[in-house]
């Protein structure tokens, strides 16, 4: 890992941490607190700083400081928490994100960062102890407040604990130099002795000055827990050997270490006596008899019997400690992965599934059972090989969901709306892309949401609601697609006044005819608004035409539904993947398209059916259902554009229907042949083509020809479009003869 | 003007010679058909399947201002890589005939003609002369800008 | 960069002197360049006192130094040590070997016997 990929490491945490932090202040702002949150919150801090340091970002270690040790009196009982001291976390909070998001170059050139920095420290000076206040001062006044630490200064306690370091050769080269793991640490005790050992160095000609040949053991007085002590060198733990001993370590685990350490026995022996985390005479009982373990019980330093209890109680507390993180945070069993070699992967994978559907067109026209059999099992593999890989890629939506509280939160308060938020389907899982470029547009609908759609709370009361607005965020499974609706129950939307502003806007004209859909289709066209006030938060006409917008670059869709008196909702309706796509692959006029699988409800033979009054539109078991011709609407052949010839073909050629469905509307795709189902990569066609409606994609069939894929919701619109040019270019006298 | 020299690419259309900046070129492909996409204007050609990549190719000749090109048994596709662009860029040209790989010297390349070129100004970065024939040095950033050749899709469809 | 120097005297000494930035940036070029093929007579002296900044490479060079030296059988001595190393020196114990010159050659684990 080179020193970007750990700051990056860094980064990622940080805003983990971060998250969690905000999580937990929620729960406490609804009023549930217990000290198992304080002490995240508290870890959380914790960690970032201890981070930071480790990189020398001393911005943030010196305002992460004052925040720690505030949340360390309050787990500490020293201090009440109230709404006010919540208040200011929350801002702490988002400042260290700030922070985390710059250098220390970039900090000290930010006057804003700076004075929003010392204003915050401020604030929480009356919560901070007469020692903070020092810190605060010093902070204040710009003076580099020293991240010394009060574990040391309550002295006396002997805990003392042997860290054995053999760093990864190439530590210096990814930047990472012993020095930064050496300070930290004398941030959490005091280091008694520290031993470089210079055994490991080569010969003069194998001297590379760039790796490190130096080894440590480490005798650390401190108070710090296991964990805290860890975490000082979890950016480098994967290449690297490290062992922590805790104060409470036996002769046994000494041993062990000396065992597993490369060095000679006695001459490790002699460092670690040396370090005084071991004492001569046992080390030498040790030594002497291979059956030490059993006899020996010796203490490893020579505190008094009780202080070993004691700091047997410690380690075991933090030792439960550290399991119970671990059941509560799987993350643990988890590894991180740069996304783009994860999409590397996918892409390749997408090879194998088209160089799989070829072998099996090869292997169906070789006519050979056992070839097409063991084709099977390789498709049947194959798939399954893609389902895994593309799963790497889902992600459950809740954690973009946790993150809207703090927004309801927020903006409830700057509104003087009492909002509560519901969240349902978290554990609905969609591809990583996407959830990324869907908090955006999920922001502005929620705040559209609690600033247009719920009441003010006198409104409510007036209404005999009840006073507290109900926002829902939920996500689930919808035919192959992913729904995510934001639902709330205020006013729902005002249709007259949408009216009345497209028509100001000249969106619409004066007598425009229009379904409520269509109506409440106007807000999503750019430049419309209908806030009677602007907020701050919304209501200024930009936004969600970009909702429309981001939504439909992810190959999704919106509706609105609303009821007046009873409330909005907003549904998001989303591929399951972008990556791969199971499609149906048919021709027209010798140009391959492939339609989404999951939009497809049935097939038919559209020669059995007449057109309904010489419009695109037939009869299916009585519903009517339009549908678009995909040589016309795509104009493949100039020949169709002759009414005349067209119609003679009509009812010569074969032709096939598929009816496909989006959401409530139903439509048919008329098409020459139907080639079957097929797997297929997506393949973006790319910024020219991306006026073009109706094509979604593109993607190689087994033969390596090009298809198109369709693009389902925007031919509906299409039909739509359509069915009214119909009306006036295929006059009914001259399809009349069908009927 | 400093003597510096620059490798060009030269190929022709319609008895014209063009050249452009060989760091823009990637390969020379032969033509094997292409996949019309719908509803395109003229100087889109289609899209072909290079190795897995679905590319776009221009007819040139059109986007000049020219008639389409005549596909024959020698037309190639001339993949070339647009890198100033805000998106990396990947198109393909169709010519009739790929020729040479020639050095040319910036004293020797002379500023576009006001006339007679029936080519937009801007697409040339000028006019070189070899063996008694002028190559017009093409302007690929500008010919075939994505963001241009988008908004001429995107007039088309209207 | 550091800049280094080293220079045969009459007296039998040889003087290295080393200034500037010694660190993991420069840390191969100087062994390369100036201590892979080093000769030293039978006293050798450094004088580190110019050494503005010292990372872990640095100091690992030095030690590294030390033993080319001790291994030419050619008794050295820190004449001047400077801010930097100091500093790093005292917060990695390193004193025995900048100060109190314990012989490296005894150190390593061949010749390990208990010392104390």
């Amino acid at each position: 890992m080179s020193l970007d990929a750990i700051l990056q490491t860094f980064f990622v945490e940080a805003q983990e941490h971060l998250e969690s932090m905000e999580n937990m202040l929620l729960k406490m702002d609804e009023g549930e607190c217990d000290d198992e949150m304080l002490n995240d919150i508290f870890r959380s801090a914790h960690t970032i700083k201890g981070s930071a340091g480790i990189f020398g970002l001393d911005h943030i270690v010196n305002f992460t400081h004052v925040v720690e040790n505030v949340l360390d009196r309050a787990r500490d009982k020293e201090i009440e928490i109230d709404t006010d001291l919540i208040n200011v976390i929350f801002k702490c909070r988002d400042h260290m994100q700030s922070l985390v998001g710059v250098t220390l170059d970039e900090f000290n050139a930010q006057t804003d960062l700076q004075k929003t920095d010392s204003d915050l420290l401020t604030a929480l000076a009356p919560w901070a102890s007469t020692e903070n206040i020092e810190a605060v001062e010093q902070t204040c006044t710009g003076t580099e407040s020293q991240p010394e630490n009060k574990l040391t200064d309550d002295g006396g306690t002997d805990k003392l604990w042997h860290i054995s370091l053999r760093l990864s050769t190439d530590c210096l080269k990814n930047g990472m130099d012993p020095l930064s793991f050496i300070k930290f640490l004398t941030s959490l005790g005091e280091i008694k002795h520290i031993e470089t050992i210079i055994d490991n160095f080569p010969s003069l000609d194998n001297f590379d000055a760039e790796s490190l040949y130096f080894a440590y053991e480490i005798a650390l007085q401190s108070d710090a827990s296991l964990e805290e002590i860890e975490n000082t060198f979890m950016f480098v733990q994967d290449d690297s050997d490290i062992t922590i001993l805790p104060p409470s370590a036996t002769i046994e685990d000494y041993l062990a270490l000396i065992d597993k350490l490369p060095e000679e026995n006695q001459r490790l022996g002699d460092i670690l006596v040396k370090c005084g985390s071991l004492a001569r005479h046992s080390l030498e009982q040790a030594l002497a008899s291979p059956s030490a373990e059993k006899t020996v019980t010796d203490q490893p330093d020579e505190s008094p019997a009780e202080e070993r209890k004691d700091s047997d109680a410690t380690i075991n507390a933090a030792l439960t400690k550290q399991k119970q993180a671990k059941t509560q945070a799987p993350e643990g069993k988890q590894i991180r992965i740069d996304s783009s070699r994860l999409d590397h992967l996918i892409n390749l994978i997408g090879e194998l599934v088209i160089n799989q559907q070829r072998i099996e067109l090869l292997s169906k026209d070789s006519k050979n059972p056992p070839l097409i059999e063991a084709v099977d099992d390789f498709d049947n593999f194959t798939n399954q090989i893609r389902d895994a890989a593309l799963s790497l890629r889902m992600v459950p939506i809740g954690g973009t969901f946790q993150r809207f509280k703090r927004l309801v939160r927020d903006t409830s308060q700057e509104l003087g709306k009492e909002v509560e938020l519901i969240i349902d389907g978290a554990d609905t899982e969609l591809d990583r892309l996407m959830v990324e470029k869907l908090g955006d547009p999920l922001t502005h609908i929620v705040r559209n949401a609690m600033d247009h759609g719920l009441e003010s709370t006198e409104d409510r009361q007036a209404a005999g609601k009840n006073i507290k607005g109900q926002l829902k965020l939920s996500a689930y499974h919808e035919g192959g697609h992913i729904v995510i609706a934001i639902s709330d129950d205020g006013n729902g939307i005002n249709k007259v006044r949408i009216r009345e502003k497209a028509i100001e806007k000249g969106i619409i004209n004066n007598d425009s005819q229009l379904s409520d859909n269509e109506l409440f289709h106007l807000i999503f066209h750019p430049g419309f608004s209908t806030a009677e006030t602007v907020t701050n938060l919304s209501g200024r006409g930009v936004g969600m035409d970009v909702v429309k917008r981001n939504v439909e670059a992810l190959q999704g869709s919106i509706d609105i539904s609303s009821k007046t008196g009873l409330g909005s909702e907003f549904k998001i309706r989303l591929p399951l993947t972008l990556a791969i796509i199971d499609g149906f692959h048919v021709e027209a006029k010798g140009t391959h398209f492939i339609i989404p699988q999951a939009t497809i409800i049935e097939c038919i033979d559209l020669s059995n059916h007449q057109d309904i009054k010489g419009r695109h539109c037939i009869n299916l078991r009585g519903d009517m259902i339009p549908y678009l011709n995909m040589s016309e609407i795509f104009n493949l052949a100039p020949s169709q554009k002759m009414k005349a010839v067209d119609h003679m073909t009509r009812h010569t050629a074969k032709r096939e229907l598929v009816i496909v469905q989006f959401g409530s509307d139903v439509a048919g795709i008329a098409v020459d042949r139907l080639n079957g189902e097929i797997q297929t990569v997506v393949k973006p066609l790319g910024p020219i083509f991306k006026a073009l409606k109706g094509i979604g994609g593109s993607s190689l069939l087994g033969n390596g020809e090009i298809a198109f894929i369709l693009d389902v919701p925007q031919l509906i619109e299409l039909a739509i479009a359509n069915e009214i040019a119909n009306k006036i270019s295929y006059p009914e006298s001259i399809n009349s003869p069908d009927k | 003007m400093v003597d510096k020299t620059s490798q060009f690419l030269t190929f022709t259309i319609a008895d014209e010679h063009f050249g452009m900046d060989l760091h823009q070129t990637r390969e020379i492909i032969e033509y094997a058909g292409i996949t019309q996409v719908p509803l395109m204007p003229q100087f889109i050609s289609g899209v072909i399947n290079l190795r897995g990549e679905v590319v776009p190719v221009i007819d040139l000749s059109v986007r000049l201002g020219r008639q389409p090109i005549t596909i024959h048994k020698r037309t190639c596709v001339i993949v070339i890589e647009l890198h100033s662009s805000e998106q990396h860029c990947v198109l393909g040209l169709l010519a009739d005939a790929v020729n040479e790989v020639i050095d040319i010297s910036a004293n020797d390349i002379e500023d576009a003609p006001a006339f007679g070129a029936k080519i937009r100004a801007e697409f040339i970065q000028g006019i070189a002369k070899k063996d008694d024939e002028f190559i017009v040095l093409l302007d690929a950033e500008k010919t075939l800008s994505p963001v241009e050749l988008a908004h001429l899709v995107e007039a088309e469809l209207q | 960069m550091a800049e280094i120097k080293i220079t045969q005297k009459q007296n039998n000494s040889t003087e290295i002197t080393i200034s500037g930035e010694l660190t993991i940036y420069c840390a191969m070029d100087a062994y390369q360049q100036h201590f892979q093929q080093l000769k030293v007579k039978e006293i050798t002296l450094f004088q580190f006192g110019n050494i503005s900044e010292i990372d872990t490479a640095g100091v690992q060079l030095l030690i590294m130094l030390m033993k080319i030296v001790s291994e030419q059988k050619s008794s050295y001595q820190v004449t001047t040590l400077g801010e930097a190393l100091t500093d790093y020196s005292n917060l990695f114990q390193l004193n025995r070997y900048f100060i109190d010159f314990e012989d490296l050659t005894e150190l390593t684990s061949d010749n390990a016997e208990d010392k104390q």
